[in-house]
């Protein structure tokens, strides 16, 4: 049976009660939000369970040109929201091509965001798009942009303890767009590689600025600064950013292993880039 | 008068179709008995290794009712084949029956990472997890060889005595291949190699076993053999036969793999043992890991052709990894032989059958087809075009033809009486356009067809190949068709039912299907080798006949008119010129057993023993989009046409060719076993062991030729397992069409794609 | 330690005392023997064990049994209780059922998302299945009896 040595099963009704609980329990105690990621196995170390879906985390709002969207809202709520749809495109895209439509129903963006697995889908997007990260911790709320975040596989900077509670993204704005591209084995996959960028068009259709994140091809995500400087001032199309995305080279790490080898990452993360550089230029220029 | 077919040929309800989609359906892992125990098997972490000791002080917590060993267990040898000795003697005259019978119930020397090494039964599944936990085996870690390569190499371990060196090897000929060499015009040779294959049922392996006080012990199990479980249980565990009942409740897929014969076995000997219900199941890692798989194998051809592509010559030689036992290993191996639809005038086949140590590799849907036939017809496809021949044109010129002899038994006197594959590449060949100019390439895309032709066999064309069924008509009419055929799922009780109700003139209706309770129904060899429309409906056909003519005497004594101006039809007794109605049946039958004056209960059995063994035939033909930049290979339209004698169920012909489509593409594109150097299965779940999902299909259009077989019942063949064969090679002929690159090692996953796409730039 | 719980599944009120640690799935099939809905691979990959929860389909070997409490929840059991469901009629009708074990799981994901999606297209309900594997049918005639469940649902013509 799975979590067969869990004995307590929390579901405060406040955030200041979920806090209390976590620093007060004297054994090994986990946060629990959809459990999509947690219930895949049985975690014999772990005594209890602190449920969140009471904390009222759930929830997309703008407020001044921010996106927040609360740690427990589910992917399924995201990839139907029409404000995360027009702010933030990639990660919609991300949401639909995350697990399928009965996980997406449970799992979170904050279980996604937590888990840190580095094929997490919410994770590229998240780094595109500059996201900060709101923690409750004993000591008061804490805020984290995402290169602080992420430590390693399965590790972010969270302390037991601490709860993430919200991510703030910048909403897209005039002659901004986001992307988002994936691949995996077949249609139904974790991320062999996965892709975000972020691009912001002048008026005369030259790239303002641009931000790709690499998931699944290093440690933690990671950002291609070499290839969003080349970008800076340039007109995309097929060709350039097929010489532009050789680039990516310098920011990721691959490894072989049983899902796909080093080298298939590697040529898989130049040609989403290119995919997702011009699907987000030619939305961009679009909503200039 | 000219009877229509009221059941043959059409689309009827299954018989369980609303049971299960009610949720109504009890499957051997639905079965929760009181008083049962959980056993959990206790699998050893090396891939060779000798048990020196077990302790299980620590491990006999409360809760904990047993645990067994090796010490415990009789030391009877059996296959894991299931197979009756005959047969197994059978497969390899020249190697004694103890290197065919190879398996013990718990051995003290394991021969695969994962293989049993203790059984803990517990009141729960937790208890006996944690007892699994607790228990402590002291191994002495053996060398071992994983891969062919390996298990060859001189300096690698012996992992099965009896054998030259880890190879069992077989061989097989026709004709003078030397000859027909020296005749041809043109020479080819090309290898392949495929990989292993998890069935991947989607109801884990589950037996429950029911002792009882008077020495009856009852198993439900996920098994396709129900009565070669039986005959192995009796033998190993020295149970005369009557005192064991072995029942296949509904059965969440079979595909081969539950022909597999071990975790039965285990489970009666640990219900005995404790003297309590117990029930076993294995978790998706364990059936993924250490049941049974497809066997992967080295394909070499060379070919010999005259100019005008008349095939003279044609060579096989095999390397099979058979893992560490015996089991199925020789069967599937030279049945790669004779999967063969041409008409080739000399042939030579060579195999090793290598041990390894891994868990044996078995029976799965196409027997060694699959893999055989990817290496033809890609070889083929080859072939063709270096003839500059029309690839359909070259197939013609050599395929066999009605009147030659079956091609599927290389010795014997068996004459092809029905073939349809000329049908098949027409009517499919024009079904996807095969002649029409390609699809221009679109971007980084290109597109191209291909195809493949394949035959397969109705039953197990070797002897004994027999099924036999229990017709009862109860006194209303109704019938309870008694048969062993277990159901896998694939619809053979419908199909029987509907050949009972045909043959006996009643209606589909009327008929209830009772199946594989070996305590009920009559005997059958079990659903494998694609033989139950085949062999088990020509002993349905029978055993109906049988009944049918009782019913007749007895209308005639109640009408006063002669037996043989009378038939049935529609539940109804009729002139046999006019079809007339007489009487009711379920009158005649209510005569029969009340107010005759030589009253009888109208029950007939009936064997039927195939001598014969007529293949099915497909040709099946594949449009696929290759992206040049990713590797990805999609399957976009895929026509399957097919000769299956008369079709039965037409929709259930359908299902059947779809559910081989989709783990065809599975073999093709994206499945596989990764083993590490350990022996030790790394893809071990769905997460990463890759099967189809619904986006993964092409738009699919199956044809069903118009056929008839003279010896099958109401005509029909077969088609359970012919589908998967021409599956991978018309895939990979049609991404030859697309970019120019023959791919030769499934899966071609796309990283595979990619790295032959960027080679060749 | 045990917790109470309670909620509703196919209308009916229950009431368990649970261990912590236990998934939805195990709930419904040991505790209280709806054994329509499977565990094929326990770890939230195959969709056999899907069931409705809340209006939602989810995973119930994934779903912690603590968060039934206060839930409503529709197994298949409770689908098709006087007459069949649409869907279970296309799916016996179409024979998009062979051995049945993927059945129960795939026909809640299909409700799911014809409660939410009542005109699909074809490729929208092949996706709405892609959290369900099936081994048997490829799943040719299982989507085809979505869409012609969907059909009969809009008050369309029985086909």
């Amino acid at each position: 049976m799975k979590q067969s040595k869990v004995k307590e099963y929390f579901r405060p009704e406040s955030v200041a009660e979920a806090l209390r609980i976590l620093s007060g329990y004297p054994g090994a105690i986990r946060v629990i939000a959809g459990g999509t990621d947690l219930f895949t196995a049985d975690h014999l170390d772990m005594e209890a369970l602190l449920d969140v879906d009471k904390l009222g985390l759930a929830y997309v709002r703008e407020e001044a040109g921010t996106l927040h969207i609360g740690a427990a809202t589910t992917f399924a709520e995201i990839a139907k929201s029409p404000l995360i749809r027009e702010k933030f495109t990639a990660l919609q895209e991300a949401a639909r091509q995350l697990a399928d439509r009965s996980t997406r129903n449970m799992a979170t963006i904050g279980g996604n965001v937590c888990t840190a697995l580095p094929s997490g889908d919410a994770i590229a997007p998240l780094a595109a798009a500059g996201a900060r990260f709101l923690t409750a911790t004993p000591a008061g709320e804490k805020r984290y942009g995402v290169e602080d975040f992420f430590l390693g596989p399965r590790r972010t900077v969270l302390e037991k303890g601490d709860i993430l509670t919200e991510i703030q993204i910048p909403a897209c704005g005039a002659g901004e767009a986001t992307a988002f591209e994936k691949m995996g084995r077949n249609s139904e996959d974790l991320a062999i590689v996965n892709v975000a960028v972020k691009v912001r068009v002048n008026a005369d259709g030259s790239v303002a600025a641009a931000a790709v994140a690499h998931g699944a091809v290093a440690p933690t995500v990671v950002r291609s600064t070499a290839l969003e400087q080349a970008l800076a001032g340039k007109k995309l199309c097929e060709d350039c950013l097929d010489e532009y995305c050789q680039l990516v080279d310098q920011a990721i790490a691959p490894i072989d292993n049983i899902r796909a080898t080093a080298a298939y990452r590697r040529e898989c993360s130049r040609v989403l880039t290119k995919r997702a550089l011009l699907r987000a230029y030619e939305a961009a220029g679009r909503r200039a | 008068m000219n009877k229509e077919y009221r059941a043959l040929t059409r689309n009827l309800e299954r018989a369980d179709a609303r049971d299960k989609a009610t949720g109504a359906a009890t499957y051997t892992s639905d079965l929760y008995l009181p008083g049962m125990l959980i056993a959990k098997l206790v699998r050893c972490p090396y891939a060779h290794a000798r048990i020196r000791n077990i302790d299980k002080s620590e491990a006999m917590l409360p809760g904990v009712a047993a645990i067994l060993t090796y010490e415990d267990a009789p030391r009877v040898k059996y296959s894991t084949a299931g197979y009756p000795k005959e047969t197994i003697r059978g497969i390899a005259t020249n190697v004694p029956m103890e290197y065919l019978e190879d398996k013990l119930l718990l051995d003290p020397v394991i021969r695969y990472q994962g293989e049993p090494a203790a059984i803990v039964v517990a009141e729960s599944e937790d208890s006996a997890e944690e007892a699994a936990r607790l228990l402590k085996i002291d191994y002495e870690a053996l060398p071992h060889a994983i891969t062919i390569e390996e298990a060859i190499d001189p300096a690698s371990p012996d992992i099965h005595p009896g054998t030259r060196h880890n190879i069992l090897d077989a061989a097989m000929s026709k004709g003078d291949v030397e000859k027909g060499f020296a005749e041809a015009d043109l020479i080819f040779e090309d290898s392949f190699t495929t990989q292993p294959q998890q069935h991947c049922c989607m109801e884990s392996s589950c037996s429950v076993a029911e002792p009882t006080p008077s020495g009856k012990i009852t198993l439900w199990s996920t098994t396709q053999v129900p009565y070669h479980i039986r005959r192995d249980i009796s033998e190993v565990l020295g149970i005369p036969m009557h005192k064991i009942r072995v029942i296949k409740p509904a059965l969440g897929g079979g595909f081969g793999e539950r022909q597999m014969v071990e975790n039965e076995l285990l489970c009666v000997f640990t219900a005995l043992k404790v003297n309590r219900p117990v029930r076993m199941e294995m978790s998706r890692e364990e059936n993924l890991s250490f049941t049974t798989q497809r066997h992967p194998s080295k394909i070499r051809l060379k070919t010999g052709v005259k100019r005008d592509g008349r095939i003279v010559a044609y060579q096989i030689h095999v390397q099979t990894n058979a893992g560490a036992y015996t089991g199925h290993s020789p069967y599937v191996t030279k049945a790669m032989c004779t999967k063969n639809p041409y008409d080739i005038p000399n042939l030579k086949f060579d195999a090793e059958i290598v041990y390894t140590n891994l868990p044996d590799s078995g029976a799965y849907r196409g027997y060694g087809n699959p893999q055989i036939s990817f290496a033809r017809e890609s070889h083929f496809d080859r072939i063709a075009r270096e003839l500059r021949m029309d690839p359909i044109a070259f197939r013609k010129r050599n395929l066999v033809k009605v009147g030659q002899p079956n091609p599927v038994a290389l010795k014997s006197d068996w004459i092809l009486e029905s073939c349809e594959l000329e049908q098949c590449l027409d009517q499919g060949a024009e079904a996807i356009g095969y002649y029409e100019p390609r699809r221009p390439a679109a971007g980084r895309k290109v597109y191209g067809k291909g195809f493949a032709a394949a035959l397969h066999v109705t039953g197990t064309s070797a002897c004994p190949d027999f099924s036999s069924a229990t017709v009862v008509m109860n006194e209303d009419g109704t019938v309870e068709l008694l048969i062993g055929s277990p159901d896998l799922g694939q619809g053979s009780d419908t199909a029987h039912s509907q050949i009972c109700a045909d043959t006996l003139g009643i209606r589909y209706e009327d008929v209830h299907v009772l199946s594989a309770d070996t305590d009920v129904t009559s005997f059958d060899m079990g659903s494998y080798a694609s033989r139950q429309s085949y062999v088990g409906g020509n002993a349905v056909k029978l055993a109906a006949e049988k009944v049918k003519a009782h019913v007749l005497n007895y209308a005639a004594a109640m009408t006063g008119q002669l037996t043989g101006n009378l038939d049935t039809d529609n539940g109804w007794v009729v002139r046999r010129e006019n079809g007339r109605k007489v009487v009711p049946i379920k009158e005649v039958a209510y005569y029969a057993m009340y107010l005759s004056p030589a009253p009888m209960y109208l029950c007939e059995s009936a064997s039927y023993s195939s001598l014969n063994c007529p293949p099915a035939f497909a040709a099946h033909f594949a449009e696929v989009e290759v992206d040049r930049e990713t590797g990805e290979v999609k399957v976009l339209n895929y026509v399957a046409a097919h000769d299956v004698g008369v079709a039965v169920n037409p929709r259930m012909v359908e299902g059947q060719v779809e559910g081989c489509l989709c783990q065809g593409i599975g073999l093709t594109l994206t499945e596989d076993m990764i083993y590490d150097r350990e022996g030790r299965l790394q893809n071990r779940n769905f997460t990463d062991y890759k099967v189809p999902r619904a986006l993964d299909m092409p738009q699919s259009k199956i044809l069903i030729v118009d056929s008839y077989e003279p010896s099958g019942p109401f005509g029909a063949k077969s088609v359970g397992e012919m589908a998967v064969a021409p599956v991978p090679a018309a895939i990979v002929n049609a991404i030859y069409d697309a970019c120019g690159l023959r791919m030769r090692d499934l899966p071609i996953t796309k990283d595979k794609m990619l790295q032959a796409l960027r080679q060749r730039q | 330690m045990k917790y109470d719980i309670s909620f509703i599944v196919n209308g009916r009120r229950a009431e368990l005392s649970v261990a912590p640690g236990r998934t939805l799935a195990q709930l419904l099939r040991e505790d209280l023997r709806l054994t329509g809905g499977k565990v094929a691979c326990n770890i939230g990959d195959c969709g056999a064990c899907t069931v409705i929860m809340n209006g939602k389909a989810v995973k119930s070997c994934l779903v912690p049994a603590m968060k039934a409490d206060g839930a409503d929840i529709l197994t298949i059991e409770g689908l098709g209780q006087e007459k069949l469901h649409p869907l279970q009629e296309k799916f016996v009708e179409l024979a998009a059922i062979q051995c049945g074990y993927c059945t129960p799981g795939l026909i809640m994901a299909a409700k799911a998302f014809l409660d939410e999606n009542p005109a699909p297209t074809e490729e929208e309900a092949r996706e709405a299945i892609g959290g369900n594997i099936c081994r048997c049918t490829g799943y040719v005639k299982p989507v085809e009896a979505i869409m012609a469940a969907a059909e009969v649902l809009r008050g369309g013509r029985e086909r």
